[in-house]
């Protein structure tokens, strides 16, 4: 055999071709008692969940119910999941806290510092000293 | 005591050591109860075993399975029942049928595109190479990554556990079925996992493991193609399988290992009738006395530069420029008069354009 093969798996391009949504689940866990699910109570109760719900259809929206302060779980592909406390907030900061972890990836933060990210190499390639002619070259 | 024990029981387990034959033969799975007119009419094959396709009222109550539905943007005309069965591996789960024959239907579409596309996007892949490069897009682990990435769960609640939690039923439709009823009670331990007997024998076969739920996800994304193309037909299939499969990033650059790349380029310059020889000479230098001396070094063919590799060494930057000159050569991907993609055989109006590969040297 002149040449073998090294396994390597292909690399995900999420966007490139299809889109799949990061978030799979939503798991709303609320209280119907304790004062601090007032707002995720009346998420539920005035039909604005399910207005999110419908727009959001990728997603699956698991809502129970159990004591304690009220909680939103997000559920990423990457197998993480993202606990958010909602304790004592009102019906619109849920929305907003819904819209926002909905839209990760489920990847962890980072500051991006670089002008590019790419997993691809540079397609000019990178510039070499030793082939530019022998009369533009550094001379010591 | 113990020892004589032990001696006894050798040659019991010698003499009950059946041999193994070598070859596949197929064999009916008399689980399904196949009755048949004659052995050689397959067309009277059929199976007596009680399945039932799940009624679409029921899958249709299932989140998880409506939600995967509409997050991989499948048609409508695709079935949520059929989309619950391709997550259905069980045979013996509650009469439901399972993705068996999805399956197959969408291995057997899964690797002709997958092919098609390698053959005439590299038409001068090496054998091996492609092999990889397949197994680099639709294997058993990158099909996993798909199905993960999709967002399939699996069912691993027992019907008490289900029973316990007030779990709807209606919630396993939309998860990957592939952990039998009796298993789901057993003790796990975190940290530990036990193998199925199949997982031995794969192991002892072919000195490779993949675990169940690996194998498990491949089928479901195989079987999830299938169905795409029972009810969409096959032109949405091909680009489903564009989209989720051929879009990923294949690093064939990174697949390739040369055992003697010279003399493999000098065989492939003799088979291309080039005629001048190959010779290796140096472009260019920082000095061999400097403190970290680069050299750079073409492979010729002739005036014609096949390939160069910038080494620290003068045997490096050999090796390099003779591998780069073969991966130029290996990795050249046609392009179409109007600089767009060559057409794929199974496009419409296909003309053939390209080329095709002069086959691998031997060395």
């Amino acid at each position: 055999m002149p040449v073998k093969a090294i396994a390597k798996s292909s690399i995900a391009r999420n966007g490139v071709g299809a889109y799949v949504v990061p978030c799979h689940k939503i798991s709303v866990q609320y209280c119907n008692w304790g004062g601090s699910s007032t707002g995720l109570r009346e998420l539920l109760k005035n039909g604005q969940l399910d207005n999110i719900a419908s727009k959001k259809k990728g997603i699956f929206f698991d809502i129970f119910k159990r004591t304690g302060h009220p909680k939103l779980t997000f559920h990423y592909n990457n197998d993480k999941a993202q606990e958010v406390e909602v304790a004592n907030l009102n019906a619109k900061e849920i929305e907003q806290k819904i819209q926002e972890y909905s839209q990760r990836s489920g990847a962890p933060l980072f500051k991006h510092n670089h002008k590019v990210l790419s997993i691809n190499d540079s397609i000019r390639g990178i510039w070499s000293p030793m082939h530019t002619p022998k009369s533009h070259r550094h001379q010591i | 005591m113990l020892r004589s024990i032990a001696r006894l029981q050798r040659p019991v387990l010698k003499a009950c050591r059946v041999s193994v034959r070598g070859y596949q033969v197929a064999r009916l799975d008399s689980s399904l109860k196949t009755k048949y007119d004659s052995l050689t009419d397959y067309a009277s094959y059929r199976n007596n075993i009680f399945t039932h396709r799940l009624p679409e009222s029921t899958a249709s109550q299932s989140p998880p399975l409506v939600a995967l539905h509409s997050r991989l943007n499948l048609p409508s005309s695709y079935t949520l029942s059929t989309l619950s069965q391709a997550l259905n591996l069980n045979k013996f789960d509650d009469g439901l049928a399972n993705n068996f024959g999805l399956n197959t239907l969408g291995k057997n579409l899964l690797s002709y595109y997958v092919a098609e596309h390698l053959l005439v996007k590299y038409p001068r892949l090496p054998m091996p190479i492609h092999n990889g490069a397949v197994d680099s897009l639709m294997g058993v682990e990158t099909l996993y990554e798909i199905g993960k990435s999709w967002g399939i769960d699996v069912d691993q609640s027992s019907k008490l556990e289900k029973y316990l939690s007030q779990e709807s039923e209606f919630l396993k439709y939309g998860k990957l079925r592939f952990v039998s009823e009796e298993s789901k009670n057993d003790v796990k331990e975190p940290g530990v996992y036990e193998l199925s007997e199949d997982e031995v024998s794969s192991l002892k076969r072919n000195n490779s493991f993949v675990a169940k739920e690996i194998e498990a996800y491949a089928s479901a994304v195989r079987s999830i193609i299938g169905g795409l193309y029972t009810h969409a037909g096959e032109e949405a299939t091909k680009a489903f399988i564009e989209d989720h499969i051929l879009s990923r990033k294949l690093p064939l650059e990174q697949m390739f290992q040369f055992s003697q790349p010279t003399r493999e380029l000098i065989r492939l310059c003799d088979k291309l009738n080039f005629t001048e020889p190959v010779e290796i000479r140096l472009i260019a230098e920082t000095g061999r006395l400097s403190a970290h001396p680069i050299y750079v070094a073409g492979a010729f063919c002739g005036v014609e530069k096949l390939g160069e590799g910038v080494g620290s060494s003068l045997s490096e930057a050999k090796t390099r420029s003779v591998v780069n000159a073969l991966m130029s050569y290996y990795l050249y991907s046609p392009i179409s008069a109007d600089g767009t993609d060559v057409k794929l055989p199974s496009d419409k109006n296909y003309k053939f354009e390209g080329i095709i590969g002069i086959g691998d040297v031997a060395i």
